[in-house]
């Protein structure tokens, strides 16, 4: 089987699936090799799945050949980030504590996955616990990113957006707190989609902060992305915040006309501080879009200039608190950036959380309030390009800020709002990095999303683009 | 340019959010701020209330970092959010 072949789409893959042109057992083992090939160079996997893989592809092979075909994700090799519990497979959430951790279930989403007919090709590197921006990871030493092996992939899913993007599997399944889908799928030029909180079950995904945390799905096309989610959505009683809202079928929902829909420019926060190749390249995108048929509005949202204060009394307070048995027992497991957040978050102030969770309330007001004056917002996923390995200071345009500061900021409002968010492939600098545009929309209206993305991906071709590796 | 003005401080909690080389540096060689000492003193206070224990090593990075959240925070906590009620809500089941 050709490298070629493992590099396209699963909307592509699947039907030459279904008609058994190709064998699940010989797309696994292509994808495979690819990944033993890549791993030292990028290092993307955590865990790699061969035994447990090649019986799910056995067992997909068969049950197409006697016409029992699952749908779209039957015999696809898909990875999951190691933030989610896999039944029989150590999970380790990029952490010491938990490295031989085995769960006797799975996550909920995994749990769909599996039922969709995927075959779970490994376990991806992220950052320790999910507590970061860039995948070094004191544990697993650092995932790199395709595109440059010298800089990082983004994170925390930062294994998972270097994995999707090297075709070292066709999707994967990760989470995003502060962005930990849609940065990595930024600099990695993928697609990420965080989907609306609510929308897929966190049962099974280890916390970081439980009123933060959405799961979803990183792709190599805005329709694969929609596959995964159509997948993975939809109630749990095993999730309390799953919501029982209808899940349509994204896949044939974002086929629709964007003609007439409004898409929002903010005034402020979303394009300020921005590197200007990734400045010009959104504006582009933005006149792709009105050349597409959609209306520009200027849309302002009152107190985004409070986010990363309100993120940081919520991320940290919660995730001390779920992790407060370990720092009791084995504190000096974790690595230090990690341990110093957890610290701090046991001296923050109740009334600074509940401060946060109230201006977190008002904020959504605000979105509410500019949504009715657009059906999406757009802006760039990240201000700036990912730096070397080991380097944490970035050039956001006109400021030199932290690369945490940097890449969560335009992410952040979409976490604390719950709306969804998509990170689509935009453009590239002048360096050959990538470049993701970032389009946000109403609660619920993943469809919508989903429909401007496409349209916009469909009339480029930055998706096409794929990173030069041998 | 002060010390303890806000760039510095923005620049430590910077520091130690990159992790490992910031905080190995604090680890080795302590030297708290004027204004991270009050809430490193605030904190070794804190423990012995609370019962929640933090080596004296971790006074430092927790310290600098708390002290910086705070500072950053000065924004929020001046809004007035009137009778707006929290994110989270509870319902009986």
């Amino acid at each position: 089987m050709t490298e070629e072949l493992i590099s396209r789409p699963i909307s592509e893959l699947a039907p030459l699936l279904r008609k058994r042109a190709i064998s699940p057992v010989e797309l696994f083992d292509a994808t495979l090799q690819r990944i033993h090939r890549l791993q030292p160079k990028l290092n993307s996997f955590i865990t790699i799945t061969e035994e447990k893989g090649r019986q799910a592809a056995i067992r997909a092979e068969d049950e197409i050949r006697h016409g029992y075909y699952r749908g779209p994700l039957h015999g696809i090799p898909i990875s999951i980030k190691d933030l989610f519990a896999t039944r029989g497979v150590r999970t380790t959430a990029g952490s010491r504590i938990l490295a031989n951790w085995v769960p006797d279930y799975d996550a909920t989403a995994v749990a769909k996955l599996h039922e969709a007919g995927m075959v779970m090709i490994g376990k991806t590197h992220m950052h320790e616990f999910a507590y970061g921006v860039t995948s070094d990871n004191p544990h697993y030493g650092p995932a790199r990113n395709p595109w440059d092996a010298m800089r990082v992939p983004g994170g925390s899913s930062g294994g998972s957006g270097a994995a999707v993007a090297s075709s070292q599997c066709a999707a994967s399944l990760a989470s995003d707190s502060g962005g930990s889908i849609r940065i990595p799928s930024a600099v990695c030029s993928v697609v990420g989609l965080k989907p609306t909180y609510g929308r897929v079950s966190r049962h099974g995904a280890i916390p970081l902060a439980w009123s933060l945390d959405h799961v979803g799905p990183i792709a190599k096309t805005v329709e694969d992305a929609a596959i995964v989610l159509s997948a993975t959505a939809g109630p749990d009683s095993k999730d309390l915040s799953s919501s029982s809202r209808f899940v349509p079928d994204y896949q044939k929902e974002m086929m629709g006309d964007i003609r007439g829909l409004r898409v929002g420019i903010p005034l402020h926060f979303f394009l300020d501080h921005v590197d200007p190749e990734i400045g010009y390249a959104v504006n582009r995108a933005i006149r792709k879009l009105e050349a597409l048929g959609m209306k520009a509005v200027e849309i302002d949202i009152p107190g985004l200039e409070n986010c990363a204060a309100m993120e940081a009394h919520i991320n940290l307070a919660e995730a001390a608190s779920y992790h407060e048995q370990y720092l009791k027992k084995q504190a000096d497991a974790y690595g230090p950036g990690v341990r110093t957040d957890l610290e701090a978050g046991r001296f923050l102030l109740a009334s600074d959380y509940v401060k946060s969770q109230r201006a977190r309330a008002w904020l959504q007001r605000n979105f509410n309030d500019a949504f009715g004056n657009a059906d999406v917002i757009v802006s760039p996923t990240v201000p700036a390009f990912p730096p070397v390995v080991g380097q944490v200071w970035v050039q956001s345009g006109d400021r030199r800020e932290h690369i945490v500061d940097a890449f969560v900021r335009f992410n952040i409002p979409y976490d604390l709002t719950d709306l969804p968010a998509i990170s689509v492939p935009c453009g590239f600098g002048s360096t050959g990095l990538p470049i993701g545009l970032q389009i946000a929309g109403r609660a619920f209206e993943e469809a919508t999303i989903l429909k401007v993305a496409h349209a916009y991906e469909q009339s480029t071709e930055w998706h096409l683009a794929s990173p030069a590796l041998d | 340019m002060k010390e303890n003005s806000p760039m510095a401080i923005f620049s430590r909690r910077a520091w130690i959010r990159g992790g490992g080389a910031g905080i190995a540096v604090l680890l080795a060689k302590p030297r708290l701020l004027a204004q991270d000492t009050k809430v490193g003193d605030a904190l070794q206070s804190m423990s012995s209330l609370t019962g929640t224990k933090l080596e004296h090593r971790w006074v430092e990075p927790t310290a600098t970092l708390v002290s910086a959240i705070l500072e950053d925070s000065k924004s929020l906590r001046s809004l007035d959010l009137g009778g707006i009620e929290p994110a989270i809500t509870f319902s009986a089941r």
